[in-house]
């Protein structure tokens, strides 16, 4: 019992930081205005809490993951990812058939009005590729979603360190 | 109240529930490791014998990965960092990762180990002794290369993390989400030799 309440009480702890850490990051708001991070909120799309772990030296590749919420008035496609601190990016899919694990490519990801997609691990996730200066937990940089209207969605990503990002729980702890 | 009393008797259950959802098989009977000889990442012999004498927590993958392995990783270290405070520390799972693509991760693999656990193991070597390894787990890789000269390529692998007790024998394979506190609890009764319950 006393391990459940101590376990109980560090979930909420940690809910509590996330709720601090995703208000604390100024919401990108889309735009042709590339300056718009940190401005008020033009309301329609959004990015929230990216983050990435950062990786060990000498690894040329990182995972980005972020919650992307459409609060316009309209269906929107996400076609692309890039950040000007990695040579390229690329929106993919980590698979699991049969306990193997593939990784594949996602051209374009539907976000419904009203609606939102997480990138979380073991889903979907950015892949950045070929770092143009070392990271390490605490650092930031840019990223940009692009949809397929070509409209951007700015946003600056958190390193954190390996086990800071955790999976949101589909299961039963959802009471509603 | 009446509804107040529900709503956490309905809280509780659920938090039972979840806390014993790991999906892990347990051989009816332990399977030897094949014998098989690679490297540590500071160079020295990794041999079946060496996974003797101490619980193992066999995980396959490439140190470009960039979210299975990375994720996979950390939550083994958060599993250790649970197990300390259930099991005697001579019991406390050494954690090995098996990098199958020593083209790339040969010159890397030390600083990637230790990026997630100082205690870790990084083993890799000749392919002919990888795939002695992979088979005897059962576990299954390939390289995703498009051409000779692909530099960029994924590798397809098998997401299970193989338990092998101190006498060198499989005992279990847990397959993901590698939650920490469930996946201690479960290990814990399962090296006591316990019912698990999944």
């Amino acid at each position: 019992m006393q391990q459940f309440f101590k376990h109980w009480m560090a979930a909420l702890v940690w809910a509590a930081t996330m709720l601090v850490f995703a208000f604390s990051m100024a919401p990108a708001s889309a735009g042709d205005n590339h300056s718009a991070h940190g401005k008020a909120l033009s309301g329609d799309l959004s990015i929230m809490a990216a983050m990435s772990p950062a990786p060990a030296p000498g690894v040329g590749s990182v995972a980005v993951y972020l919650t992307f919420s459409n609060k316009s008035d309209r269906d929107v496609q996400l076609v692309a990812a890039e950040s000007p601190a990695f040579a390229m990016g690329h929106m993919h899919k980590t698979v699991m058939t049969d306990g193997i694990m593939t990784m594949e490519p996602v051209a374009q990801i539907t976000v419904p009005v009203g609606g939102s997609v997480m990138f979380e691990p073991n889903g979907l996730h950015i892949m950045l590729m070929g770092p143009k200066q070392s990271f390490t937990a605490g650092d930031r940089f840019p990223l940009t979603l692009i949809l397929d209207t070509g409209k951007q969605v700015d946003t600056h990503v958190s390193v954190v360190k390996p086990g800071e990002v955790m999976v949101h729980d589909h299961g039963s702890m959802k009471m509603n | 109240m009446k509804r107040l009393v529900l709503f956490v008797a309905l809280f509780a259950l659920s938090f039972g529930a979840k806390a014993q959802s790991v999906n892990g098989v347990i051989l009816d009977e332990a399977v030897p490791v094949t014998n098989f000889t690679l490297s540590a990442q500071d160079g020295s012999p990794f041999t079946s014998e060496t996974l003797k004498e101490q619980w193992t927590l066999l995980f396959l993958g490439f140190t470009h990965c960039p979210d299975v392995c990375p994720f996979t990783l950390a939550n083994l270290e958060a599993v250790r960092t649970e197990l300390s405070q259930l099991v005697s520390p001579e019991k406390l799972p050494e954690v090995v990762f098996l990098a199958v693509d020593p083209d790339r991760d040969t010159a890397v693999l030390e600083d990637y180990v230790k990026h997630f656990g100082i205690s870790f193991t990084g083993i890799t070597g000749e392919r002919p002794e990888i795939d002695k390894l992979v088979e005897s787990i059962d576990g299954f890789y390939r390289l995703e290369k498009s051409s000779a000269d692909d530099e960029a390529y994924d590798v397809t692998h098998s997401a299970a993390v193989t338990v092998i007790n101190p006498a060198g024998e499989i005992t279990a394979k847990i397959s993901p989400p590698f939650h920490p506190f469930n996946t201690a609890n479960y290990l814990a009764r399962h090296m006591r030799g316990l019912d698990v319950m999944n």
